[in-house]
């Protein structure tokens, strides 16, 4: 379960990043005005275009993390075309 | 002077199907274009100059019963009036891209295709300022600045929403520039790109092997937010992802049928329409020549600034990323891409940069979209 939330953590900060800046463009910007609306519409389109970010970093950090296993295991396995189990 | 410019348009759709024929423009879009421009200013060169609409098509008609009635009397109506005044075609050829389009490439460089990309819209930004120091209206202005997208669909889409009397030129304009980057941006990395720093070779052995399902669940949820945030533009994106999700669905007959039978079809169906619609009455306006000067300046600021972001990241990598790489934030997929790939191996043979290009080149679409929308969601 651990190792499934790690592997899934850039996913699910990513969409919940993203979601969280909808929230401000679309529920709590147009409660506000002048410069606090402002602040709340940039802000919130910030953090939803880097939450897509995050989502896309999830495949890069998933290639590091197989590569240093593929590492780890013992050279005769790797020559044998097996990767790691 | 409207039946010298119609002998003039006649001319110029005939160098539009030879430059097409010959490969110097794009000729899947000149090729029907050039034919549409001949054939309607022939068509109505003895016709009266005054009133509007040709025995091909009437763009702006908009009463309802003589819209019906011009319905059944010109026959390219029925496709203007049903693809074109909403948006539907420039959502034809989305799907079509989405279909051809690899979203994985994103994916397995973020950081830099994102950074890149986000430079290459410098054009879409620039422009509209100036636009509107030049005289242009701020709907005219933010429509012309961006064919700096080098998007097509994505022009048209814009022109479309913000300013309908001047589409017909914008989108003119900016296939014909899009045409010509192919042959213009090779001098523009040349230009800015020394030799050495063309012939770096990129790492492609830490290049993640991205699955499908990691494909789907990033285009989803990237297209869920979009919508959310930029509902003006909604039919874009879904018409984007729905391209990208089929195709890595892997349902053969819908991934064939959305990168030939749509693609291909819809981008005829334009090209013809465009050249149709550029009968002398509809497009000898004053504001065309400003037009010229405005989209060849975008797709210049645009290709300025996505070889900054390739120096960008060549610096935050210490000099691993070829700068050159930077031409392909402007998103026209895949042209770009292919013009950074073929200059750099004019250098170095052995450096290959598609992967990383593609990517910077995919984001630019997204990229485009977001610029397009925001100026849609706010000028509209």
């Amino acid at each position: 379960m651990k190792k499934i939330l790690e592997r899934k953590v850039y996913w699910i900060a990513g969409t919940i990043v993203g979601l969280t800046g909808v929230a401000a463009v679309r529920l709590i910007a147009p409660g506000l005005s002048g410069v606090m609306n402002t602040i709340a519409m940039i802000s919130g389109y910030v953090l939803s275009l880097a939450g897509i970010g995050i989502i896309a970093c999830s495949a890069k950090d998933r290639a590091i993390i197989m590569k240093n296993e593929w590492q780890k295991v013992p050279e005769t396995s790797q020559s044998n075309g097996k990767g790691p189990e | 002077m409207i039946a010298i410019g119609r002998i003039v348009l006649i001319a110029l759709g005939i160098a539009f199907v030879y430059l097409g024929a010959k490969g110097t423009l794009e000729p899947l879009i000149m090729i029907p274009m050039g034919v549409g421009m001949a054939a309607v200013n022939a068509g109505v060169l003895y016709l009266s100059a005054t009133t509007m609409g040709t025995i091909f098509i009437d763009p702006m008609v908009s009463d309802p019963v003589k819209l019906l009635e011009i319905l059944q009397i010109d026959f390219l109506q029925p496709i203007y009036t049903f693809t074109f005044s909403n948006g539907l075609i420039a959502c034809l050829v989305f799907m079509g891209i989405g279909a051809i389009t690899d979203v994985g490439y994103v994916m397995m460089a973020p950081f830099s295709s994102m950074i890149i990309a986000i430079f290459a819209e410098m054009g879409t930004i620039v422009t509209f300022p100036i636009a509107v120091w030049m005289g242009l209206t701020y709907k005219e202005a933010a429509s012309i600045a961006v064919v700096g997208g080098a998007d097509g669909p994505m022009v048209l889409f814009t022109s479309l929403i913000l300013a309908k009397d001047l589409f017909v030129p914008i989108t003119i304009v900016a296939y014909l520039y899009l045409s010509l980057t192919y042959g213009a941006y090779p001098y523009l990395i040349r230009l800015m790109v020394p030799q050495r720093f063309r012939g770096i070779k990129m790492d492609l052995k830490g290049i993640p092997k991205i699955t499908p399902g990691e494909k789907i669940t990033f285009s989803i949820i990237t297209c869920t937010i979009l919508c959310l945030l930029f509902p003006v533009a909604a039919p874009l994106f879904m018409s984007f992802f729905v391209g990208v999700i089929v195709k890595e669905s892997g349902v053969k007959p819908f991934v064939e049928f959305l990168e030939k039978t749509v693609l291909y079809g819809s981008t005829f169906f334009l090209g013809l329409l465009l050249g149709v619609l550029c009968e002398a009455n509809t497009i000898l306006n004053p504001k065309v020549l400003l037009l010229l000067v405005l989209g060849s300046l975008s797709l210049l600021i645009s290709g300025i600034g996505g070889i900054i972001g390739g120096y960008v990241m060549y610096f935050l990598t210490k000099g691993k990323f070829n700068p050159a790489v930077g031409i392909a934030g402007v998103s026209c997929v895949p042209t770009t891409a292919k013009v950074a790939q073929k200059e750099i191996q004019k250098v170095n043979k052995q450096a290959m940069i598609l992967p990383y290009a593609m990517g910077a080149n995919v984001s630019g679409v997204i990229t485009t979209a977001i610029i397009a929308a925001i100026y849609v969601t706010l000028l509209r």
